[in-house]
Parts: structure tokens; sequence; C-alpha cells
């Protein structure tokens, strides 16, 4: 029963979302990529019981990374815990896992934090793991797993808090670009962390428009607004133990505290500003 | 508090962690936090990618010093989820 439900589940899993060329604003240094090789060849020689196992070592279809996905959810072992300390949505989450009545979906979200080019591995990118009730539809979870295929974040749903539906990267963008008349293209999914959040399971829009780069934020708490980082607006990279107070950064990207330009962190330690951009007179909020 | 690329600021609120039945090691898990900004309380992480992630972190003077004990207590026993990275004991 279990080998045909997951299965099924194999078979319902959506198709990578794989963004036709996905771009980032930033590359790593060449120089760590020394470094990054010795960790990815250590991931595909780990065995069972590394902390660095996973059963599909840099994963490239929605069955590789479901796989990954479910070993490391299962070697938890949350049925041993007590079931007052799970977090809330675990239990549910759990059962449905264990007893293989889940099905998922896939997508890829490409990686503008600190850790694209981290300490240790290179993650360009996260896939994003959508976990559903099979019977129910419900969404109860959703997991972003490094490039790596080693798990990332989580976070599960609940009756209180579900998940927003995912936003189509390509709709969204006729959406935004026919309200503030640009002609977009590239459409991906964003991880940022900076004051202009785009977070794990609940990722932004970005697309560009020639040299330029446009980033959709929309949140239920705060104001659903366009950004730019203009082809010419400045890098910064910050040095080993710089800081983002710095007067070097202040002198570099200055920038306005009124909520419309926020410090964009690139990844690769490298930063820039992004900036809102306004609706026209004429045109309907997308 | 944990800070994320320098700007972001979540509240750490526990973890989970196991001992390796052929290790002995206790491997660190995930961090559990609450971020201010999401729309969902209760996100993990996992310890690997929390070393990668937490640039800065705001602590007590006296957790500061136990974590040092801590440290010199457990670290070398210490494996980390998703991490090659081992913890050492400061040097006495």
């Amino acid at each position: 029963m279990r080998s045909i439900v997951i299965l099924l589940s194999l078979l319902v899993a959506t198709a990578l979302r794989l963004a036709a060329d996905p771009w980032s604003l930033a590359e790593c240094q060449p120089e760590d990529q020394a470094k990054y090789d010795r960790f990815a060849a250590a991931v595909r020689s780990a065995a069972p019981g590394s902390t660095l196992y996973v059963p599909k070592p840099y994963p490239t279809t929605p069955p590789q990374v479901i796989a990954d996905f479910l070993y490391q959810y299962e070697s938890f072992h949350f049925e041993r815990a007590d079931a007052k300390k799970l977090l809330p949505g675990e239990a549910a989450l759990l059962q449905a896992v264990l007893q293989s009545t889940v099905t998922f979906k896939v997508v890829r979200v490409e990686n503008w934090t600190g850790s694209r080019c981290g300490r240790e591995q290179r993650s360009d990118f996260f896939y994003l793991v959508r976990v559903f009730d099979a019977a129910s539809g419900v969404e109860l979870s959703r997991a972003t797993l490094n490039a790596s295929g080693l798990l990332s974040v989580r976070t599960n749903a609940t009756s209180q808090y579900p998940f927003r539906p995912l936003p189509d990267p390509a709709a969204t963008m006729q959406q935004v670009g026919a309200a503030y008349g640009i002609k977009g293209d590239s459409p991906q999914y964003i991880v940022s962390l900076g004051t202009l959040f785009c977070e794990f399971t609940e990722p932004c829009v970005a697309f560009r428009q020639g040299d330029d780069a446009f980033i959709f934020h929309e949140h239920p708490r705060l104001a659903t607004a366009l950004f730019n980082i203009a082809g010419t607006t400045p890098r910064l990279k910050l040095k080993p133990g710089e800081r983002l107070d710095s007067p070097v950064r202040q002198a570099v990207l200055p920038m306005r505290t009124d909520g419309t330009e926020h410090l964009m962190p690139l990844g690769a330690n490298t930063w820039t500003i992004a900036r809102e951009v306004k609706l026209p007179a004429a045109a309907s909020p997308p | 508090l944990g800070v994320f690329d320098q700007q972001h600021v979540v509240a750490v609120d526990g973890g989970n962690w196991h001992v390796d039945d052929n290790t002995g090691l206790y491997v660190w898990e995930e961090v559990l936090f609450h971020d201010p900004q999401s729309s969902h309380p209760d996100s993990t992480m996992a310890a690997g990618d929390w070393l990668t992630f937490n640039s800065d972190s705001v602590i007590s003077a006296s957790a500061s010093a136990g974590s040092t004990g801590f440290l010199n207590t457990y670290g070398g026993n210490v494996a980390v989820r998703g991490s090659g990275y081992r913890f050492r004991p400061p040097a006495v």
C-alpha cells in the first residue's frame, strides 16, 4: 500500500518548475569554489548516519528532491517524541508522511541570501517542497532543501496560519508588468532576507527588464509593492568582518529610511539598494 | 535573538537534537525560531544552515559565560546536521 501511494505521490508531483534561465545579480568568489567542491564531494560520498548524508545528493528531479526530504524528515523520528512537545501542525504532517497519504509539489527558488555562497556549501537555489494531504488537498507543510539536497528551513501550516497560495511567476510578471508598464522577462522565485523580506516558504517573484531587476513584494501585513534594482545602482561587496552599518556602506549605498528603499542582499556578501516603483497614476494595483 | 544577513532578526525558541547510536555524538538537528516578519510562527532551520545564516547573536552576559562552559563540556561531542563542522572547546 505504502509503495503504491508513494508512486501515486510521485506521479502527481508537479514537474520541477525550472526557470528557463535562472539568474542572480552577484557571483560567488572563484577562490571559494575549491571549498564548495570539497563539500559537494563529501555530500556525494557520505554514508547513512553522516550529518551530510542524503539518498540523492544534488537532486535534479522532483522524485529525487522528495526522496531527500522524506529521508531527512523521517530521520527526525518525531513519532518517538512526546506528542505534546511537537510543533503546531507537526502531528498532522508526521501522520500523513508515515502513512504515505501525502502528495508533493516541488519548485525552484533562487537564493539571494548570504548562504548562496555559504561558509561550507554553495547553494545558488533552494528546492521548495510543498506537502499536501492527498485526500483533502490541504497544504500541510513547506520545506526548503539546499541544492545539495540537505534540508534548510521547514514551516508547518495550521488552521490559524494556512499558507498563502504560491503565485505563478509568469502570471505575476504579466499582471505586475501591465500595471506598471514594464515588459519583463525571466520571472523566477527568490528568497531574500533583507528588510525587503522574501521568505523561504513564501518567496517573492523577481523578473528582469534589460539591466534592471524587479522584485514584487506581497505580504499579508505589509504593503504590497514593486521594487527596482537598477542596473546602474552601485553594488557593495563587504569584506569579511565588514558591517552594513559601516561608513563605507553609508557612502557607497546611501538610502532613504521611509520604507521606499531597502538594502538588498544579493548573495556573495554583495549588497545594493532596491527602490520602490511608483504605480502610474491611472493604473490599478496588480 | 538571531540575526540573518546582518539585518533580519528572529527570536530563537528551541530546537531538536539526538544522540547518534553509532558515534555517541550529540547531533544538533534544527533550531526553532519565530520570525516577526513571517506570516507563520514556528519555523525551523537545519543546524548547518543556522551556522551560515546567523550572522549575529544577541544574548545576555550570563548566557555568554555559560556558553563557554557548555562548549567545554560538550563541544567536542557535538556534530551538526547538514554540515561537516565540529565544535572545538576553547583552548585552556
